[in-house]
């Protein structure tokens, strides 16, 4: 009588441990299959950037849509990608991708492309003055050796003795009207910026 | 001597000054009438529907192609633009000084846009009514470097009052021709950008009733203020 409780609490306790130790394996595997793989914070792949902003703008006959995307980057700097997407046949065409700090972000002016669509301008703010760059917007290059021409910088080097104050768009197929004063800060004429040969046409009438 | 001569010369005067007093009243009074016609060597053939696939056009001494014009083709806004909400008069407002143009329906703003006015000859000035509506027509004129020619001149409105007749042919269109909106560049109408233009052409009365010209009936007309001076 007194061997038969000592076999049963053997038992007993044999079963509660392998009860337990069936539980704690069970629990481990169980926290190892939750537990996440640890961020690499070095990955080679960076993380995918946010599309801040898409603009859509009208060409003036309504044949094409300039869409700009504005992207931020992981430098705080902004990717401004320009496309131009055919109303016809819905093709769209990459013709311009510039990185800038959030300050020198180009926009769209209102008279931004030329009456055949097939150039456009584009202006951005860079030491208290607008830069106006021209671009095709088949996206080819505009010169053998340039993507776009920066007026003002062609300008300057051309005639040192004005200073342009306003683009105000096409007066022609392929003829940019801009505006100029004097160094010493007289009313200048207004002129154009022929795009296909780059050359620049003082005009005899003021285009205010 | 001198005695005959002064009476010989008092007349002469006396006739030269009542000549003068009626050249000044002619001038007063039938002025308005003299003002040149917008379109100087189309002045006529400006004032209907004319659509002239394939031509050149001639604007700054540049060849230009134009665009096609296809009448069976109605765009969407002629429907959308007739079953607009907003009630009471229908007003276009054009100022000359800031080059806009802004385009009520009651109180409520339908469209505000930028607009070229004349360079080479002013835009008239005052309130006018829409008395015929064109989806094109050839506009020409100017000479030398100035001149012009310009087959499918788009979503054509033309105005008038009674200082500036209806066959003066000021009008509001759609321009192909330069992308200089928000500065004068025209001969007296005033340009819009195409897609403006075809806004306002639908949206405006008379109703074209998706037709390609209509000529409105007296007092039907949208009514138009244009009102400041081109910089």
């Amino acid at each position: 009588m007194e061997k038969h409780p000592s076999k049963i609490f053997i038992f007993t306790t044999l079963l509660s441990s392998l009860t337990i130790t069936g539980f704690v394996f069970v629990a481990t595997n169980k926290i190892k299959n939750h537990t996440p793989e640890p961020t690499s914070y070095a990955s080679e792949n960076p993380p995918e950037e946010k599309i801040n902003t898409k603009e859509e703008i009208l060409a003036p006959d309504g044949k094409y849509t300039l869409v700009k995307e504005n992207k931020t980057k992981t430098n705080g700097n902004i990717q401004q990608t320009f496309s131009i997407k055919s109303q016809e046949d819905k093709t769209s065409v990459e013709i311009f991708t510039k990185e800038s700090a959030k300050d020198n972000l180009l926009t769209v002016p209102f008279n931004s492309f030329a009456p055949t669509n097939k150039y456009l301008f584009l202006e951005y703010p860079a030491h208290g003055k607008l830069v106006h760059l021209v671009l095709r917007t088949d996206g080819k290059d505009l010169t053998k050796d340039n993507q776009f021409a920066e007026i003002e910088s062609a300008f300057a080097e051309k005639y040192a003795d004005y200073e342009i104050t306003e683009v105000t768009g096409w007066g022609g197929y392929n003829l940019v009207v801009f505006n100029t004063n004097s160094i010493d800060g007289k009313i200048g004429p207004s002129w154009w910026f022929d795009v296909t040969s780059l050359s620049f046409i003082r005009l005899s009438t003021k285009f205010n | 001597m001198v005695t005959i001569k002064t009476k010989s010369f008092l007349p002469v005067l006396f006739a030269a000054i009542l000549s003068l007093t009626f050249f000044v009243f002619l001038q007063q009074r039938f002025f308005k009438g003299a003002l040149p016609c917008a379109n100087s060597l189309s002045c006529k053939e400006s004032l209907q529907l004319s659509v002239r696939n394939g031509e050149k056009a001639i604007f700054g001494n540049q060849e230009i192609v134009p665009p096609e014009i296809d009448l069976a083709q109605i765009p969407q806004e002629a429907n959308v633009l007739g079953a607009e909400t907003a009630t009471g008069e229908k007003h276009i407002y054009i100022d000359l000084t800031k080059q806009t143009l802004k385009a009520y329906q009651g109180d409520s703003l339908f469209m505000e846009t930028k607009i070229s006015s004349g360079k080479w000859f002013a835009s008239p000035t005052g309130d006018f009514t829409i008395w015929a509506k064109f989806r094109a027509t050839l506009m020409s004129g100017g000479v030398g470097a100035d001149y012009y020619y310009l087959p499918n001149v788009p979503y054509v409105m033309y105005f008038y009052n009674s200082d500036v007749p209806q066959g003066k042919g000021f009008a509001l269109h759609g321009a192909y021709w330069h992308n200089n909106f928000g500065h004068a560049m025209s001969h007296g109408c005033i340009n819009m950008r195409t897609i403006d233009a075809q806004k306002i052409f639908y949206w405006s009365d008379p109703s074209t009733d998706q037709k390609s010209s209509i000529i409105a009936k007296k007092g039907e007309g949208t009514k138009i203020t244009i009102y400041g001076e081109a910089p």
